[in-house]
């Protein structure tokens, strides 16, 4: 029977094909998986498989599994703990990964990943089509590859995709998502050659060409092939391919008897942003429309930063694409699929766009996502919800993202939750935040319409503008059996040096209850100083900040820090950094650096942003008037979202 | 090139001032950590001359060298400047030169190559230096 979401979303819930098979819908999984939990050597480990049996029921049509390195040495390794399969005996785990798609109806594709400019993550090197360094300290220094190379690479991926068909998958998938090895032999940037495999776009497209013919013919005709292709690298600046260039070659990969292209944008190097949450969602659909004009032959798969699935339906149906193809939203909530189909859309777990998934990756660690908290966990069962052995009446102080996460995942388990907030609205501090979000303030709308919704659909009673204190808990006493304190953090006003003007919490500022004047200054550099110092500026408020330590953003997720600074240096905010405010007088704020050089900032209105200090006397209170005591989120310690919102999952789902 | 951009670079006093100006951020380099800068043009037709900052002695020096590829270059770190940037920072005195070459980096008129890996450069001592030019904060993928 037709669920009321598929009959909403038609074109997105209508069956495919890609070469031989018919997918059940239009939605493909984006290898977005290099998790980074196997082992060092390659192997597909307990905690992957288990990651994978829930990729494999999200109810995508079409499900790639995460990029595996195909050559014995390592040169195509990205991540320290990246899967590889340049030998049979890897394939018992890639069997049963097939198995899993399989039972839950999905085509099985397989992708084969070559690093190249960002491989030989083991190395001392990597390699290239030419010696071109790095721009990013982070990746190995360049080695060319000799013709007998590119032919024993060719080699290499022909028989990982045979391998990965043996295993069972459907088709494979080979990859120049980010600048990797088919990217660099494509990209005018870093394929410099003079022999066959460089200099026209025809020559540098023969590798690609070489790879998809042997592929082909390893794996035969049934089994399709997908290659994944740029339609923009950003790289204009380095020299690297036009747009026109990047689709010049899309048409050669057309021609050459592959089964679909997957429209990428960007590499990890591009200087401008391609999937983080300062690109507006639908910003380069663009790109895939006009693969689709070119090739409307072959079926096209697009999804880069497009996180609404009314969006691509939308777009299937004018034609700019044919299949959806979702990464981070899938990882933020592996539900989302069904849930479009069963018309809950606003239950869905939102991709922030915030990066925690690759920012972690590039620091060797196991991916994490900021909206679920489950993510790379599952394999334990802690992590699971599962009914409550014994119900438990919960009382939740503050309806921050800890809170709200809390209780979300308690009233799940059968508890009876009730929140409570001294404000007049759910959320907490993510309010203000949102507000004040330059990059795409929606994202975060999106996570606090969501708390509403199931606050609402389970049936969580909430009691706003009611502050909790000793007096209210001696009224309430014996009514609960747990308290929750998730009151987060303030800012610590009596670390603030005595003042000759009154001095705002950046809290306040935030929160709407403190005016601000025409000239700011604002003290801390961190998190919250930076957003609201960024959003004042871009209301024509002339605004300075000053931070103690020697940077600034030394508490944002190390890949948003670069969007802080960028937009600090766009937006033109003089950022005083290894300074103390040595006095706060009523004409401004007077500040000393490491070099003992004065300076006056002149200011009408001072905020304070830092320190931060928790907010616990309430817990301290509460030791002996409830049988259980717990304490989440900024109020524990003052740290940020994801922390908050791992506190209260990991709590909720425990008690 | 015209004879403006080239003394842009050959310009040593100038740039030794503005060195000294800024020596804290060089002051963790070890002796032998080296910048290279060259006028973009001269990077597909090697033969030029490259600025040199190299650490010697618990000092940075400005210093000239050939520059015949990016393959022998020899320095740790590698900026190749636009005629815009060179022409802007021919003109800069002291303390205000990282500052602008910073925005340089940020607008794309100067762009940088990483000759070392991470680990042997922040060994080197180039922490603060990449701090201080905003790229160390430049991350892979955004
Ligand atoms: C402008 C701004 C920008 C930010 N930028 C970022 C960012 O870029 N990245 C990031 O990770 N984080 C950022 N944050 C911080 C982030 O919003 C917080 O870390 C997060 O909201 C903490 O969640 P929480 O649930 O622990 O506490 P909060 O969100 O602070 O919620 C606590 C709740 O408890 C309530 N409360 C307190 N005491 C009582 C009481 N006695 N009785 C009843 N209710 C009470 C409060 O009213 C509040 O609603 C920003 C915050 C602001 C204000
Ligand atoms: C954590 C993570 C890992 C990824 N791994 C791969 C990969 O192995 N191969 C690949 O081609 N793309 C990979 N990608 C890119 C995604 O498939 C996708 O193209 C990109 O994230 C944009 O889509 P989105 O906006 O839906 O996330 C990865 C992305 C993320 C966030």
């Amino acid at each position: 029977m037709t669920k009321p979401g598929e009959k909403k979303l038609a074109h997105l819930f209508q069956p495919g094909k890609i070469g031989k098979f018919t997918t059940k819908n239009r939605v493909k999984y984006g290898a977005c998986c290099v998790s980074n939990y196997n082992t060092r050597d390659g192997f597909i480990t307990e905690r992957e498989l288990a990651r994978t049996k829930v990729i494999a029921g999200t109810g995508c049509g079409i499900i790639t599994n995460q990029g595996a390195y195909p050559d014995p040495k390592g040169e195509g390794k990205a991540y320290f703990r990246q899967i590889a399969l340049f030998d049979d005996k890897f394939l018992p785990q890639f069997e049963k990964i097939a198995g899993y798609i399989h039972d839950n109806g999905g085509v099985a594709i397989q992708q084969i990943l070559h690093a190249g400019r960002y491989g030989g993550i083991d190395l001392g090197y990597c390699i290239q089509p030419s010696v071109v360094p790095q721009t990013l300290p982070h990746f190995r220094p360049p080695r060319e590859v000799s013709k007998e190379e590119i032919r024993q690479i060719v080699k290499e991926h022909a028989e990982a995709a045979k391998r990965a068909v043996i295993a069972g998958f459907d088709g494979v998938e080979i990859t120049s998502f980010m600048g990797y090895l088919l990217a660099n032999f494509n990209s005018r940037f870093t394929n410099q050659r003079s022999d066959e495999y460089g200099g026209s776009v025809e020559n540098r497209g023969r590798f690609m060409r070489e790879l998809i013919y042997e592929i082909k013919n390893a794996v035969g005709d049934e089994h399709p092939l997908i290659v994944r292709l740029n339609g923009a690298e950003l790289m204009d600046r380095w020299g690297g391919n036009s747009e026109d260039e990047c689709f010049e070659l899309m048409e050669m990969a057309g021609k050459s008897g592959l089964d679909m292209i997957s429209v990428t944008v960007g590499w990890q190097e591009a200087p401008v942003s391609s999937i983080g949450r300062d690109v507006p969602p639908g910003h380069w659909n663009r790109l895939a429309a006009r693969a689709k004009k070119l090739l409307p032959d072959i079926p096209i798969a697009f999804g880069v930063r497009l996180p609404d699935p009314v969006m691509a339906n939308e777009c299937i149906e004018k034609g700019d694409f044919d299949f959806w193809e979702v990464c981070r939203p899938l990882l933020a909530d592996p539900e989302l699929v069904h849930k479009a189909a069963e018309d809950r859309l606003d239950e869905v777990r939102p991709c922030l766009g915030d990066m925690l998934c690759l920012s972690r990756l590039f620091r060797d660690l196991p991916y994490l996502c900021t909206c679920n908290p489950a993510l790379g966990h599952e394999v334990e069962p802690e992590y699971h919800i599962k009914p409550a052995a014994v119900q438990k009446n919960i009382m939740v102080i503050g309806a921050g993202p800890a809170g709200m996460e809390f209780a979300i995942n308690a009233v799940k388990r059968g508890h009876r939750v009730t929140i409570f907030d001294k404000g007049d609205r759910l959320g907490g501090n993510l309010a203000s935040y949102a507000a004040h979000d330059l990059a795409n303030p929606e994202d975060l709308q999106k996570l606090l319409a969501q708390y509403k919704t199931m606050q609402e659909k389970l049936g969580i009673e909430v009691q706003l503008n009611t502050e909790v204190n000793p007096k209210l808990m001696r009224s309430i006493l014996h009514k609960y059996d747990v308290a929750v304190v998730a009151t987060g953090a303030r800012i610590d006003m009596e670390a603030v040096p005595a003042a000759g003007q009154e001095v705002i919490s950046a809290l306040d500022a935030a929160g709407g209850k403190a005016h601000t004047g025409n000239k700011v200054v604002v003290l801390g550099g961190g998190k919250i100083g930076l957003v609201l110092a960024e959003f004042l500026k871009t209301q024509g408020v002339d605004v300075s900040i000053v931070e103690t330590a020697k940077r600034v953003g030394e508490d944002v997720i190390p890949s948003w820090k670069w969007r802080h600074t960028s937009w600090l240096s766009g937006l033109k905010i003089p950022a005083h950094t290894g300074s103390r405010v040595q006095r706060i007088e009523a004409a401004g704020v007077a500040v000393i650096n490491e070099k003992g050089e004065e300076n006056f900032l002149a200011a009408d209105t001072v905020i304070a942003a830092a320190p931060r200090k928790s907010n616990q006397e309430l817990a301290r209170e509460l030791e002996f008037m409830v049988d259980e005591l717990h304490i989440i989120g900024d109020a524990a310690s003052p740290r940020g979202l994801y922390q908050a919102i791992h506190d209260g999952y990991r709590l909720g789902v425990r008690i | 090139m015209t004879t403006a951009l080239i003394d842009a670079l050959s310009d040593l006093d100038t740039w030794q001032a503005a060195l000294d100006s800024q020596q804290a951020v060089f002051a963790a380099m070890l002796p032998g950590a080296s910048i290279g800068i060259i006028p973009k043009r001269d990077l597909q037709a090697p033969g030029g001359k490259m600025l040199v900052w190299e650490a010697q002695q618990g000092r940075i020096v400005a210093e000239e060298r050939g520059f015949s590829g990016i393959r022998s270059v020899g320095v740790d770190l590698l900026f190749v400047a636009d005629d815009e940037a060179i022409e802007a920072l021919r003109t800069l005195k002291g303390s205000g030169a990282l500052e602008e070459m910073k925005e340089f980096i940020r607008q794309g008129n100067i762009l940088f190559y990483v000759l070392k890996t991470k680990d042997d450069l922040t060994d080197l001592g180039f922490e603060e230096f990449l701090e201080a030019l905003g790229l160390a904060f430049a991350g892979p993928c955004r």
